[in-house]
């Protein structure tokens, strides 16, 4: 074949062929072993706390009508979650050394900052942005990456108040494993042969026990602070969130922070 | 002979483009800030983002605009080729299999009336809460026991806000409050929004069941291949 004729052919060829359609791509955990497994799913879970008690340690300032709230975004927001974890876990924060590290991260800031509007609201007092709501923004935005790692912040059924924070049955026998009475109070549950949708994966809980602060909203009517200052025949039971309150008990199991990885 | 081929050569490449080229009627619905209606005339970056991937498909498109109801009845009735954006679509059409709009829903209130948290379902019980028609309303709205009111034909988001600003509704349910409520918005003064966080509104452009075959392929595998180049997420935020 004359070299013209191929140059031709070629131009035919690579006007049938030239549009390619990339695929979606999806991140594939790399195998690792069970305990490097476990350090890098603990690391997540010790993260994702650290940012939601950063919110809780900040609701005067989330909820005031004014003032300089700069703290609760960006660089300076993510000092405060390495302080708050170095202070709950009396250990560094972790090393930027997994993909998942570093998204988890991003993934707090840019939660921050997609309620700037609301959180610089002059005119609105309570906001609505708790630990709870925050972490359930922070595992959905994580979850939903692609990335085959699920966060869930969960509860028991019975006090659940977001519907989409469910346990399924993995999570949920886990927390009857927290309520049992032999169980170490702070003791952390992985399984490395675990299933999510059928599919095999690691899986890991971590328990959350309610604190003082949280009786304000799943204590009883005593503790909510609506009722502090009136007589008893005028007291609610809905907490300022809008919730009834579920007359919880202080150090009672709250919960626990569930993370999947898949094989 | 050398010179022959590259006359062939060149116009192939010629032919090529103008052959593949068709031309489209498309319907769109208002749907702030993406495609903005005034004087019946659309305007918005998900109308830059369609003219901007036909130009270079060398497809030639007519925008028509059309309240979601009445678009989606000419869309069955092939009156036009597609129709976007559509939360609902209708039975017997096409979507462009990815959707072109990844959102999160809410409610807008005015301030003093402000519901920070929808979870709380409870609280919606005895509002009167209007949406745009065709709206795909989550179903914990759905189920809350709120009186929904319905804002038929052209943009109803606008009429929405105005009646929610006027006392007429407790709150107006958007696909993608964040365009409402955003310290850039002045609107943000008056309305604050809150999100159904962990549902997600999928946006489609629909097409026509009865479009040519050789049309709705083309369609297809062109917007597809333009979402993947460039998702509409992208360009609104890269313009």
């Amino acid at each position: 074949m004359k070299p013209l004729k191929k140059y031709v052919y070629f131009i035919i060829l690579s006007m049938l062929v030239g549009s390619t359609v990339n695929a979606e791509t999806t991140y594939q955990f790399e195998s690792r072993t069970d305990e490097e497994t476990r350090i890098l799913i603990e690391d997540l879970a010790g993260m994702f706390i650290a940012a939601k008690v950063v919110i809780f340690k900040n609701q005067p300032l989330i909820n005031a009508k004014s003032g300089d709230k700069s703290v609760l975004f960006g660089e300076e927001y993510l000092a405060m979650v390495k302080e708050t974890y170095r202070a709950s876990f009396t250990k560094p924060f972790p090393a930027n050394d997994h993909y998942f590290k570093d998204l988890l991260v991003k993934s707090m800031v840019e939660v921050m900052e997609e309620n700037r509007t609301l959180l610089t609201d002059p005119d609105l007092g309570f906001k609505g942005l708790i630990p709870a709501t925050y972490a359930h923004q922070l595992s959905h935005k994580f979850s939903t990456l692609n990335l085959g790692v699920k966060i869930n912040f969960t509860a028991p059924k019975k006090v659940l108040r977001n519907p989409f924070n469910m346990p399924d049955e993995w999570e949920e026998k886990t927390i009857d494993k927290f309520k049992n009475d032999g169980w170490p109070k702070k003791k952390s549950y992985f399984d490395a042969d675990a299933l999510v949708n059928q599919k095999p994966a690691f899986r890991y809980m971590t328990p959350l026990y309610h604190g003082p602060i949280c009786m304000r909203c799943h204590g009883l009517p005593e503790d909510n602070p609506a009722n502090f200052d009136k007589p008893k025949n005028q007291w609610t039971h809905i907490d300022l969130s809008g919730f009834p309150m579920e007359g919880q008990k202080l150090g009672q199991v709250a919960g626990g922070v569930s993370i999947s990885i898949l094989k | 002979m050398n010179r022959y081929l590259t006359i062939l050569c060149l116009l192939l490449l010629g032919i090529s483009a103008n052959t593949f080229g068709f031309q489209y009627n498309v319907g769109v619905v208002d749907y702030p800030p993406h495609i903005v209606v005034k004087d019946k005339v659309p305007s918005g970056r998900a109308i830059d983002y369609i003219q901007a991937f036909m130009d270079k498909n060398g497809d030639s498109v007519v925008f028509t605009v059309l309240p979601v109801m009445r678009g989606q009845k000419q869309l069955v009735d092939g009156n036009i080729d597609l129709l976007l954006p559509i939360e609902n679509f209708p039975v017997g059409s096409t979507t462009i299999k990815k959707p072109f709009l990844k959102l999160v829903p809410g409610l807008c209130f005015r301030k003093n009336n402000f519901v920070p948290i929808l979870s709380a379902t409870h609280r919606l019980k005895s509002l009167k809460i209007g949406y745009a028609d065709g709206s795909d309303l989550p179903k914990t709205l759905k189920e809350s026991g709120a009186s929904l009111i319905a804002l038929k034909g052209i943009s109803g988001h606008e009429r929405g806000i105005k009646m929610l600003k006027s006392n007429r509704f407790d709150a107006l349910y958007h696909a993608n409050p964040v365009f409402i409520y955003h310290h850039k918005n002045p609107l943000s003064k008056d309305v604050a929004c809150s999100y159904f966080h962990g549902l997600t509104t999928h946006v489609y452009v629909t097409v026509s069941p009865v479009l040519e075959a050789d049309k709705a392929k083309h369609i297809q595998s062109a917007f597809t291949k333009a979402i993947e180049e460039q998702s509409y997420r992208d360009f609104y935020n890269a313009h």
